[in-house]
């Protein structure tokens, strides 16, 4: 039964997982035994080098931002955030994410600044029915 | 030898057209299309292409039957095609490679859009299914914003400005002011650009294209087929197609669109011909700063230098290279759709010299660029007279 085993690591690694960890306060990303690279978004097979060998590795939660908008129009979810920063984010292991850094206006940011990602554990009640996480600014001492 | 023929085409008035639907725009479309073929049956028509970026707008799939139907043109067979706004060009490659792989000698292809009953709040979650759902969507991206991260990265790298943004939209208002079904007939001032609201900073809204609906299409022949139906065919000498990332955050540079430029070397490459060769290219400026990277991507400016090439007034009806005569996207409009089979429609009337007081002077070469997603799926197609 070689298609079932198969199939098992298609369940453990994709993107409803990286918010399972999510809900349970770890930010995870899946990176290749084989080559090294991340595989995102979050998927069974490395799609650099078609290997099997995935491991899911806690990142510590901490990134610089690449780009940057502030979104004064939105869809409706998220309306009541408006006006809200949204940003490109590197990770300090490599691998990227995008999202909204909460608490800042677009003067507050910039390319380079220093964020750390922040979990919202509560599962949404809406599908995905995913958690959320979102970015802060690291204040510089 | 080219690829295919083009030997009609048609196009709605684009704008707010209330109380029409997509049917209704299509047909508008194709009767000018069909009064303008000569010896066109409809009986000729061997398949039919649409592209349609949404079923959410009208509650509506099968819209490849929906528009056979429509037409007169049951039971022929008919799909639709879909890449969020590339989907136009997608149907048109499609013809093409229908006529090429020998099925059919005559081919519909149909772009469709009927998006203004919708509020803005949907519309702008509807476009938002273009993007990666767990990182992009899921967090609060929309698609200005998706953009505007483009228009940052550019600016802090090459110095770009937003008055450069600006200079996109001024040119592309001034061209759609002499476009008689152009959705926004207007000209606009950098200041009015400037002074705008801000829809995603640093993109305003006279750097967005409006939410419009629309319909165009064009009937593709064998080569040696096209003189039968027109006395001015226009030839397709090279189609593109490239892929990317769906999510803009997985990129190197937020500044480059590698897709498109893949997709441009291909359909260069097939067409024997360089950036340099092409008198007018419409494209893709969904935002006014992609525009600027399309320009770089396609090779008609330097990597950096796209605003550089606007600045000095190059790209106007008549510079080195007159892009977007109709007005683009920005001010002809962007049903999302229909929007790359009206780049054609507008490179149709281009090369046949009957686009009016927009015609490009000498016109023989020119380029459609039309893409999907954030430049994650690039359609190019070079014609020639």
């Amino acid at each position: 039964m070689r298609r079932w085993s198969a199939m098992s690591s298609q369940d453990e690694f994709n993107v409803n997982r990286f918010y399972d960890h999510l809900a349970n306060g770890e930010v995870k990303a899946v990176k290749c035994k084989a080559c090294k690279n991340f595989v995102m978004p979050p998927s069974s097979v490395c799609n650099h080098c078609f290997s099997k060998e995935l491991e899911w590795v806690k990142l510590n939660g901490t990134g610089k931002i690449i780009s940057f908008s502030e979104v004064h129009v939105s869809s409706s979810t998220f309306q009541s955030n408006t006006p809200y920063v949204v940003a490109v984010v590197e990770m300090d292991e490599g691998v990227r994410l995008a999202g909204m850094v909460k608490n800042a206006s677009r003067n507050d940011v910039d390319v380079g600044s220093r964020v750390s990602i922040n979990i919202e554990r509560r599962r949404s009640d809406k599908w995905p029915f995913w958690a959320r996480y979102y970015f802060t600014r690291i204040e510089i001492q | 030898m080219p690829l295919a023929a083009i030997v009609s085409s048609g196009m709605s008035k684009i704008g707010k057209r209330k109380g029409l639907t997509s049917r209704d725009l299509f047909l508008e479309a194709f009767l000018e299309c069909f009064e303008r073929a000569r010896n066109l049956d409809r009986k000729e028509i061997g398949a039919i292409y649409v592209g349609s970026q949404s079923e959410v707008y009208e509650h509506q799939m099968m819209y490849g039957t929906a528009l056979a139907e429509a037409g007169g043109l049951l039971p022929k067979p008919a799909m639709r095609v879909e890449a969020c706004a590339s989907a136009g060009s997608m149907a048109l490659r499609a013809a093409i490679m229908d006529v090429l792989a020998g099925l059919h000698d005559v081919v519909l292809a149909v772009g469709v859009e009927k998006m203004s009953d919708r509020s803005v709040e949907e519309v702008t979650d509807t476009l938002m299914s273009a993007a990666d759902l767990g990182f992009e969507q899921w967090n609060g991206l929309t698609f200005p914003s998706i953009y505007a991260m483009m228009a940052v990265a550019h600016m802090k790298k090459y110095g770009s400005k937003e008055e450069d943004l600006a200079l996109v939209a001024v040119k592309n208002h001034h061209n759609a002011n002499l476009n008689p079904k152009a959705h926004l007939q207007r000209e606009i001032s950098i200041e009015e650009v400037l002074n705008s609201k801000i829809i995603s900073w640093p993109l305003k809204l006279y750097d967005c294209s409006p939410i419009s609906d629309g319909a165009a299409v064009a009937v593709v022949t064998r080569p040696e087929l096209a003189k039968k139906y027109t006395d001015a065919p226009i030839y397709v000498l090279g189609t593109g197609l490239a892929t990317d990332t769906l999510g803009l955050y997985l990129r190197d540079d937020l500044a480059w669109p590698e897709a498109v430029a893949i997709s441009c070397r291909e359909a260069y490459n097939m067409a024997k011909v360089e950036p340099q060769d092409v008198d007018l290219a419409e494209l893709h400026d969904a935002f006014t700063i992609n525009e600027i990277l399309l320009c770089e991507a396609a090779g008609f400016a330097e990597r950096g230098k796209g605003h550089i090439l606007l600045r000095q007034d190059e790209t106007r009806i008549g510079g080195k290279v007159s892009i977007n005569p109709s007005g683009g996207l920005k001010a002809r409009g962007h049903p999302t759709g229909a929007t790359g089979l009206a780049q054609v429609y507008e490179l149709f009337l281009q090369l046949r010299g009957e686009a009016g007081k927009r015609q490009v002077p000498n016109a023989s070469l020119g380029l459609a660029l039309n893409e999907g997603g954030s430049d994650a799926a690039v359609v190019s197609h070079v014609f020639a007279r």
